[in-house]
């Protein structure tokens, strides 16, 4: 496919970088010293970097562009199925090029899923790292960023989620009403925190509920600290035993594998079969999200 | 058909205008920016003024109290000499982002300057 043969998630053949105790934001801030230019693929996620400035950031925790647009009530799911069958473009392309929706939301969208995927990739511990010089994505090319300034960003998104509430490890463990909860509807709750609410169910931990709910992660991330320092949702507490003695600073990312798309039966049909495809991967998890919510 | 630069454009055709940006209030981060910063430093700018945003848009006090998630829409700060105002883009993917545009008081009318900033950043996030 297409998508395979240029896509740095899928590359295989390039050089394997060892760089231990080191974050991905480590790895980008050396690269870019270097004024590098292409993507630099770890476990948590890839950035595209230009002559050392970022230009895209991509993690799989993160929900992107078409969840995003679909939530937000722009777009059907079938619109881009049709979008995709109109043009025969991979649906990221069809999507910058079909004019069908605005620029100024598609720019604002993809910023949000770069800022989103940042947050969520550069401050964890890289693992192997490759790096693929001189590629580009073909799409969503806004302004390159300076990793120094995007790096800074990331801290002030983390400051931000301490003062809150400084449980750093809320983030990535299984969510759940507190037992001694007060009632939410008492409360003056946005519709996103209710929504938080009504998905913490003991097993879904934040990322989780951030891509059942189609939400940008950081958001929901916000809405979690602010609901848990009220009091109303708290982590497992066997989860807390298991992780909040040993809990780094920065904690490693150890959620993501498990946060990988869940197809659901009957998702997509004959699409299952064909998840390498990181263009169907992208259908089948905006699918199983939109399924999941029903 | 508008973008960020578009738009950050077009309000520097508004009366006054010194200078504007779109800055992400939960990372500071600048997305975009036309004009002058304050003291020439948009980024700086954009740290301070997303303080300001976030006072605001986490504070329940500013939100229509019957209100169940639709926060504050603007920000305005006056000083002798200038006019600040921040206008919160509504995308409905949650973005975080809002407009920031700097008047000079001597040549700026502020209602109109208002309205002006709402449109845009109304045309910003249209389909």
């Amino acid at each position: 496919m297409d998508l395979q043969t240029r896509s740095p998630l899928v590359s295989r053949r390039r050089p394997l970088l060892l760089t231990p105790d080191r974050t991905l934001g480590d790895v980008v801030g050396m690269l870019a010293a270097e004024r590098r230019t292409g993507a630099v693929q770890s476990t948590t996620g890839v950035v595209h970097l230009v002559e050392g400035a970022v230009l895209q950031v991509e993690s799989v925790a993160a929900p992107d562009l078409p969840t995003l647009l679909v939530r937000s009530g722009r777009l059907t799911e079938q619109d881009l199925l049709d979008l995709v069958g109109a043009t025969g473009l991979p649906l990221l392309e069809a999507l910058w090029g079909s004019g069908r929706i605005g620029r100024g939301v598609l720019e604002l969208c993809h910023l949000t899923t770069v800022s989103d995927a940042a947050f969520l990739a550069l401050p964890h511990d890289s693992g192997p790292v490759r790096f693929q010089p001189g590629v580009h994505p073909r799409v969503g090319v806004i302004r390159p960023i300076d990793v120094g300034t995007l790096r800074a960003a990331v801290a002030r998104r983390r400051a931000l989620l301490d003062r809150i509430w400084p449980c750093p490890w809320l983030d990535s463990t299984p969510l759940r009403l507190s037992t001694a909860a007060p009632d939410a509807a008492g409360g003056c709750w946005s519709r996103g925190q209710r929504a938080v609410v009504n998905a913490a169910d003991g097993r879904r931990t934040p990322l989780d509920i951030a891509r059942l709910l189609g939400r940008p992660a950081f958001a929901t991330l916000l809405d979690v600290r602010r609901l848990a320092a009220a009091g109303l949702v708290e982590s497992s507490p066997e989860v807390i035993a298991a992780v909040a003695p040993a809990m780094p600073v920065r904690p490693a990312l150890s959620a993501v594998p498990t946060l990988r798309p869940t197809v659901l039966p009957g998702a997509m049909g004959r699409l299952n079969g064909g998840s390498a495809d990181p263009e169907v991967a992208l259908l089948i998890r905006l699918r199983a999200a939109l399924e999941a919510r029903l | 058909m508008t973008g960020i630069d578009e738009c950050l454009v077009e309000a520097m055709t508004i009366p006054g205008a010194l200078g504007v940006s779109l800055v992400d209030w939960t990372s500071g981060l600048t997305l975009g920016a036309v004009g002058d910063g304050p003291s020439g430093d948009h980024d700086a700018g954009a740290a301070d003024a997303t303080d300001l945003a976030r006072a605001v848009i986490q504070n329940p006090s500013f939100a229509d109290p019957d209100s169940t998630g639709t926060l504050a829409e603007d920000v305005i700060v006056t000083s002798p000499g200038r006019y600040h105002l921040l206008r919160f883009v509504e995308a409905g993917f949650e973005s975080g982002a809002f407009l920031y545009l700097r008047l000079d008081r001597g040549s700026a009318n502020l209602a109109m300057a208002r309205l002006r900033l709402r449109n845009l950043a109304e045309q910003l996030v249209l389909i």
